[in-house]
């Protein structure tokens, strides 16, 4: 599937640009097939995506019900993972963690491409000051990582989702500009677009159908990795206590209850641990795998 | 700086619990909490507030914490005497676990040996800094008894200090020194396919003598970026590794302070913070151009 909607050259009337300059043959599907990040990266990920999505329907046990019986019970046939210290299901709890983390991740790296893009573009195609001023802008939040935004916020306002969520896609803002802009500032300069501006095609007109479609996979790729950096910083802003307060099934609240239980059941550390390692682990693959598969000139690096 | 300061401060500034409250507690009349307010001065308008607040940091005083009372400047620096030596630590940390992963990594690029040191390095970078925290406490603390699990006793007893520093800064410093690691692979792989190691090789050096003399040196400038940039992410990293491992350092400081609403607290740190990511990001820069003058030219 070609990711271009039109043959530019058709419009234009200007040289056709070879395909392996922008993403055509060999198939991508050729070329994920012979990336082994991408291949692990996409089954680790989807695994992720499929016990999200089962969680909302079905978990083993509720992951809020108490059974003061069955406390720190070992992983048996009837609580795969055992219980933790108020004898909740811990599989239960990842289970609907994920779906916690996921819909976090999603959402902020969503709500930060959505300013961050087009601010990129409006850098890109403006140039001179108000260009200049969007990018200064861009690394003034920078400055601000994704903890400090946090911590302002819940000073304000309190430890929330919404908290982590308002700062995590306040930090990806910048990034996409930066990655937006870069990739853009590439296309313009290029002669098809020269050509199309020359025959009047309007500037809206060649962000949307030139610019947007070209750097659409460098963008993709920097959501996916991004996606990876949102699921360790939420898990690291809701162990800090700045995120979803207690009961709520969230990896880094598990970390954090477990860690005052270690000495009674230090297992309850590893499952939280290691999932959290697994999700960013496969975001990660898949994001470096889709560059191999996008930039075929980059492999090997 | 200064609009980062301007920023910091109206966000915190027009929340809507008030301080005064807060520290009285519920049970406060009114006329006690309308008192506190003209005593810290919040009375005043915000921009006032400002101006009393940046000519403070300006000359040296970074204000009074409204809970504790005690001048900031103190609180932060006996924070920093934990906070300074852990980030430290954790670079070094860092460039022990970078330099030898990246080149082991990039020279056996072709062979099993070299595959599995950078799968270890994606693992090394999925694991987040304060979940190997953890880790390290239930193996080490808890399970092997080896070393402190938190807390820190002072520097009047130097070893001791030491071992609570161990562990933190090792949790620090291997995740950053994974992420580094993936960059010195990368330099160290440009280097090998370069003209001049060829070069280095028909003169009869042996491929790890090339590497050494003449490879490393230019790995130095992209990996010195990348450093620094990652310097900003140990200070960072420190915050959350200091409350895994309940260190008296900033980080510790700056969550209580969020707890309390003890604003010019968690202004003066997030500022601070802010400042050195600046800092560092502008030094980074300074030297990158110094260390390779090409770039000067391309821009």
């Amino acid at each position: 599937m070609s990711i271009l909607p039109v043959r530019l050259d058709a419009v234009t009337g200007a040289e056709p640009v070879p395909d392996e300059e922008i993403t055509g043959e060999p198939s991508l599907w050729h070329r994920w097939r012979h990336s082994p990040s991408a291949i692990v990266g996409s089954v680790i990920s989807a695994g992720v995506v499929v016990v999200a999505v089962v969680s909302l329907v079905w978990t083993p046990y509720s992951p809020l019900a108490i059974n003061m019986a069955a406390t720190f019970a070992r992983p048996s046939a009837q609580h795969l993972l055992g219980t933790d210290q108020y004898g909740r299901d811990v599989l239960s709890r990842l289970m609907s963690g994920t779906d916690a983390t996921l819909y976090a991740g999603v959402v902020s790296v969503l709500g930060a491409g959505a300013i961050g893009i087009p601010a990129g573009l409006y850098a890109a195609q403006r140039g001179g000051l108000p260009g200049q001023l969007v990018l200064r802008l861009a690394d003034l939040v920078y400055a601000f990582p994704a903890l400090l935004v946090a911590v302002v916020l819940a000073t304000d306002f309190g430890g929330s989702t919404l908290t982590v969520m308002g700062a995590v896609a306040l930090a990806f803002v910048p990034v996409f500009a930066r990655v937006t802009r870069s990739g853009a500032l590439g296309v313009l300069s290029l002669d098809y677009v020269t050509a199309a501006r020359a025959c009047g095609v309007s500037r809206t007109r060649i962000l949307r159908r030139h610019v947007l479609p070209n750097i659409a996979p460098l963008v993709i790729t920097q959501m996916t990795l991004l996606l990876s950096v949102a699921v360790l910083a939420d898990a690291a802003l809701t162990y800090l206590g700045l995120g979803a307060p207690p009961p709520a099934a969230s990896w880094g609240l598990m970390l954090e209850e477990a860690q005052r239980y270690m000495g009674t059941d230090p297992l309850l550390v590893v499952w939280p641990a290691v999932t959290i390692a697994l999700c960013v682990l496969g975001f990660n693959l898949l994001g470096d795998g889709l560059r191999d598969v996008f930039d075929p000139r980059r492999r090997d690096r | 700086m200064a609009a980062a300061s301007v920023i910091v401060f109206v966000v915190l500034a027009i929340l809507p619990g008030k301080p005064a409250e807060v520290i009285l507690g519920t049970q406060a009349t009114p006329s006690a909490v309308r008192e506190l307010t003209d005593k810290l001065g919040l009375d005043k308008p915000i921009w006032r507030q400002y101006v009393d607040w940046v000519g403070g940091i300006v000359s040296g005083h970074l204000g009074t914490s409204y809970i504790s009372g005690q001048p900031i400047a103190g609180e932060l620096g006996s924070a920093l005497e934990v906070t300074g030596p852990l980030v430290g630590l954790g670079l070094l940390v860092g460039l022990v676990v970078a330099v030898p992963l990246g080149v082991f990594s990039a020279v056996k690029s072709r062979s099993a040996s070299g595959v599995v040191a950078s799968v270890l390095n994606q693992i090394g970078i999925a694991v987040p800094s304060f979940v190997l925290g953890i880790l390290l406490i239930v193996v080490v603390g808890v399970e092997l008894r080896l070393l402190p699990t938190g807390g820190f006793t002072g520097w009047s007893d130097p070893t001791e200090a030491m071992r609570s520093l161990l562990l933190p800064a090792v949790a620090l410093g291997v995740v950053e020194g994974a992420i580094v690691g993936r960059y010195v692979r990368t330099a160290v792989l440009d280097v090998l396919s370069s003209d001049y190691l060829r070069t280095a090789r028909a003169k009869g050096l042996t491929p790890g003598r090339a590497l050494v003399r003449h490879g490393l040196r230019n790995v130095a400038v992209p990996v010195l970026t990348v450093l620094g940039l990652e310097l900003a992410g140990l200070v960072v990293g420190a915050v959350i590794i200091e409350n895994v491992f309940t260190l008296p350092g900033m980080g510790t400081l700056l969550l209580q302070s969020v707890e309390n609403r003890d604003l010019i607290v968690v202004e003066d740190i997030v500022l601070l913070v802010a400042a050195v990511v600046l800092v560092v990001n502008f030094a980074v820069d300074i030297v990158y151009h110094s260390l390779d003058p090409r770039i000067a030219r391309e821009r």
